[in-house]
């Protein structure tokens, strides 16, 4: 069940009405949300309701067990345990293909057999959301920073169907107090809800698919064919949509907690405007930059070991970040270029012009770009030699993509409190301006936009 | 704001924003396949959109997409192939109205149209033209890629996602050919449809169940009408077969496909069947998600729904496809 569809918005609806209905009863409302984010993933394949269910169990029994272990190894013991059964969850859907087929062909050359069969695993929507969900909580309770919620509280979290299938990643910590005691229905944050749900509808449904369809797919699908021109374009196509397909989905995510009650942490801010790789992680995909910080980066050391210990946790754990979005070389390589500028960055400092500093951060970023999304390695490596060498016409570069990708990277800089002035503007409308001036967007939204709407980028990790 | 609010506020936007896009509703209610779900959404969203019609509330949409339409270059509102069936969900054409593989030459000369079409050589590039639905998707921008580096060959892919020859209301393929081949008019189509069409047919009135002698019939005679228009002009036209499925009902359903396209270019003289279902089973026949890749490596050659093809996949559909092409025309690749 897509965001952008008249199923969800109707989902929606009637979700959100029951929702405040039994609000004042959590007895009645948790089992209700938690069946109802059930059936939202069940829309995707139902088949894998029983892993979002297991991962539920075995990291409250596992948070459970660490909370009452007696000694120190003990919980450190049952960490290892749980957060090695989340991660072989993951390990298992994500990479066993991967593995399998890679040492298949390592041993091939030598004339023995595959040690394992080579299985085609359907890779389950979101997993890699809520399995490192699971993990945050399990580690803060291990920390101490949160004491085991109650099952149906731990259940709730997990599937909650806002963030489930692409996040933002949310932490125990940020959610499950918001469980303690009923939301309240005199304050919801509608102003924000509405705008953030509108402009992502028209992020992901007008700029992310116009630009796909019209110059990213083509030139991408075909480097061979590309001119270095399309290249060009295309590789800042990308970087925008992206942008605007990933935030699009989780400005709507966030939106449709505000509504029913819930605040989720932001998860951009105008990443484009960021002035040197540091500052682009901290705009860009906020929650999985922070949970890889606090949940890898540093319990590798992070940065207290030394330059060359700083360096190797900053590579570790961006290539790391970069095979969390899959098994492929490709990936392998994004997540390198954004370790090493990381630590070239930490070790010589950045650009001391902001103006320099936001160009050259911008582009390191689109080269990271083109490996993320191109096919293989191969293709990569066509499309940096065409974008060098191959002068010539360049028919996908219409008036209408410059324009997009023009006016998507200049709002980029846009003063931050512009969105809060446009809330403001918002709120003081009554309820049938605001319904209409929304009917309206949609209208814009619905024709400007292709017809259909592809999946977000980000469910396929 | 208070929930109430909110409610009734998504219930206002909700409401203005169906009455304003009932044309587009109404038509993506009529896209879906046929039966009760289908049935149930026409039926409600039919008095909507009467009523956007009679008010005059449409316009905005129609004026909207038209400007959208203008803008990117695709088909327009009132355009012959989208009156019907709206624009699909994915869309893309190869980079390649005039790329040869080398830029640095002047643009390429058209070959005579009719029998002696004579592409093939620098001096007259082929003109190939792949389309299809979403099983192209991988397939076609590799055969394009293959194609392209002969520097013999101009080429341009288009294909539509989630569409065939069994819905034109969904998307009109026929009317979109008929475009091409006025247009573009190629010296060889390369096509692959099927993967949508396992589906009932409606004919005026009466919808034709999938498989019976009757939608047999009828899809052949589609077929036919698509193949006959290809191959008009002199034009040479590789039709390529649906592979073998992972689903066994599934698969039993496109192999009766492959047998009207086989028969169907049979009777036609420039029109050449290519069975991909070879290409993607196992020693023992049967589905194989996983084949060697030309280089001795194990490769996943099939997408997680056990239907579409990787990239690799597409690239070894493509290399079978242009090497029957490049015999046909004398085509080799660097030459």
């Amino acid at each position: 069940m897509l965001f952008p569809t008249i199923q969800f918005a109707i989902f929606f609806l009637l979700v959100l009405v029951a929702s405040w209905l039994s609000m004042p009863r959590p007895v009645r409302w948790k089992p209700f949300m938690l069946a109802a984010s059930y059936l939202f993933y069940a829309a995707w394949d139902w088949r894998f309701l029983g892993l979002l269910f297991g991962v539920t169990v075995a990291s409250q029994v596992g948070a459970v067990a660490i909370h009452h272990a007696a000694t120190e190894q003990s919980r450190r013991w049952r960490l290892g345990l749980t957060v090695a059964a989340d991660l072989a969850v993951l390990a298992w859907f994500k990479y066993y293909g991967f593995f399998a087929t890679s040492l298949a062909n390592l041993l091939d050359p030598l004339g023995l057999a595959p040690p394992l069969p080579l299985l085609q695993i359907v890779l389950p929507v979101g997993i890699s959301f809520f399995t490192f969900q699971a993990i945050s909580y399990v580690v803060d309770v291990y920390r101490r920073e949160l004491a085991p919620a109650r099952p149906i509280d731990v259940a709730v979290y997990l599937a909650f169907f806002p963030h489930l299938v692409a996040g933002p990643i949310v932490r125990g910590t940020e959610f499950l107090p918001q469980l303690r005691s009923p939301r309240d229905p005199r304050r919801v944050d509608g102003g924000r809800a509405f705008l953030l749900i509108a402009g992502g509808l028209f992020k992901k449904v007008v700029v992310a698919n116009l630009l796909a369809t019209t110059l990213v797919d083509p030139v991408f699908a075909s480097p061979a064919s590309a001119s270095a021109a399309e290249i060009l374009a295309a590789t800042y196509g990308y970087a925008v949509q992206i942008y605007a397909d990933f935030s699009g989905y989780t400005d709507i995510a966030i939106g449709c907690a505000l509504l029913l009650g819930f605040t989720f942490p932001d998860n951009f801010d105008r990443p484009y405007a960021a002035v040197s790789l540091q500052d682009f992680w901290r705009r860009w995909h906020m929650t999985l930059s922070r949970w890889l910080r606090d949940y890898l980066y540093i319990p590798l050391g992070g940065s207290s070991g030394g330059p060359r210990r700083t360096a190797r946790n900053l590579l570790l754990t961006m290539l790391l970040g970069g095979l969390w979005h899959g098994a492929a070389w490709t990936f392998v390589v994004w997540g390198a270029i954004h370790g090493l500028g990381l630590a070239v960055e930490r070790r010589y400092g950045g650009a001391r012009n902001r103006f320099v500093g936001r160009l050259l951060t911008f582009h390191v970023v689109c080269l990271a770009w083109i490996f993320f999304r191109a096919g293989s390695l191969p293709a990569a490596g066509t499309l940096l030699w065409r974008l060098l060498t191959a002068w010539g016409p360049a028919p996908l570069v219409t008036p209408a993509v410059v324009a997009v990708i023009a006016a998507a990277l200049a709002m980029q800089l846009l003063p931050r409190d512009v969105g809060a002035r446009l809330q403001y503007a918002f709120s003081r409308m009554t309820p049938t301006m605001q319904g209409a001036t929304l009917g309206l967007c949609l209208l814009a939204i619905d024709a400007l936009g292709p017809q259909g709407v592809a999946p977000f980028i980000y469910f396929q990790f | 704001m208070a929930a109430g609010h909110a409610i009734l506020v998504v219930l206002i936007a909700l409401g203005i924003g169906m009455v304003l896009n009932a044309p587009g509703l109404a038509a993506a209610a009529a896209r879906q396949p046929f039966g009760w779900q289908r049935s149930v959404a026409v039926t409600l969203l039919t008095p909507i959109r009467t009523f956007s019609d009679l008010a005059g509330l449409n316009w905005p949409h129609v004026a909207l997409a038209d400007v959208a339409a203008q803008a990117t270059g695709s088909a327009s509102s009132g355009d012959q192939v989208a009156a019907a069936a709206p624009a699909p969900a994915q869309r893309a054409t190869a980079p390649t109205a005039a790329v040869t593989g080398d830029e640095t030459q002047p643009s390429p000369r058209r070959s005579p149209p009719g029998d002696d079409r004579r592409g093939g050589t620098r001096e007259y590039p082929l003109r190939m033209w792949v389309g299809g639905d979403s099983l192209t998707s991988e397939f076609g921008p590799a055969l394009v890629d293959v194609a392209v580096r002969t520097r013999r060959v101009t080429a341009d892919v288009d294909f539509r996602f989630s569409t065939g020859l069994a819905r034109p209301d969904f998307f009109n393929w026929p009317a979109q050919l008929r475009r091409v081949a006025a247009t573009v008019d190629p010296d060889v189509f390369v096509v692959m449809f099927g993967a949508n069409d396992g589906q009932n047919l409606q004919v005026d009135d009466r919808v034709l169940t999938f498989g019976t002698p009757a939608w047999q019939a009828e899809y052949r005679r589609r077929v036919t009408a698509v193949m006959q228009r290809l191959s008009a002009r002199g034009r040479w036209v590789w039709w390529v077969g649906q592979p073998g499925m992972r689903s066994p009902d599934f698969d039993a359903r496109m192999s009766l496909l492959n047998e009207v396209y086989r028969s169907a270019a049979a009777d036609h003289q420039r029109v050449s069947y290519i069975d991909s279902r070879a290409l993607f089973t196992g020693p023992t026949g049967a589905f194989s998600p996983y084949l060697d890749d030309g280089g001795g490596n194990r490769t996943l050659m099939r997408q997680q729904d056990g239907i579409h093809l990787t990239r690799a996949g597409g690239q070894r559909l493509a290399d079978v496809v242009f090497a029957e092409v490049a015999a046909r025309w004398g085509l080799a690749e660097g030459s």
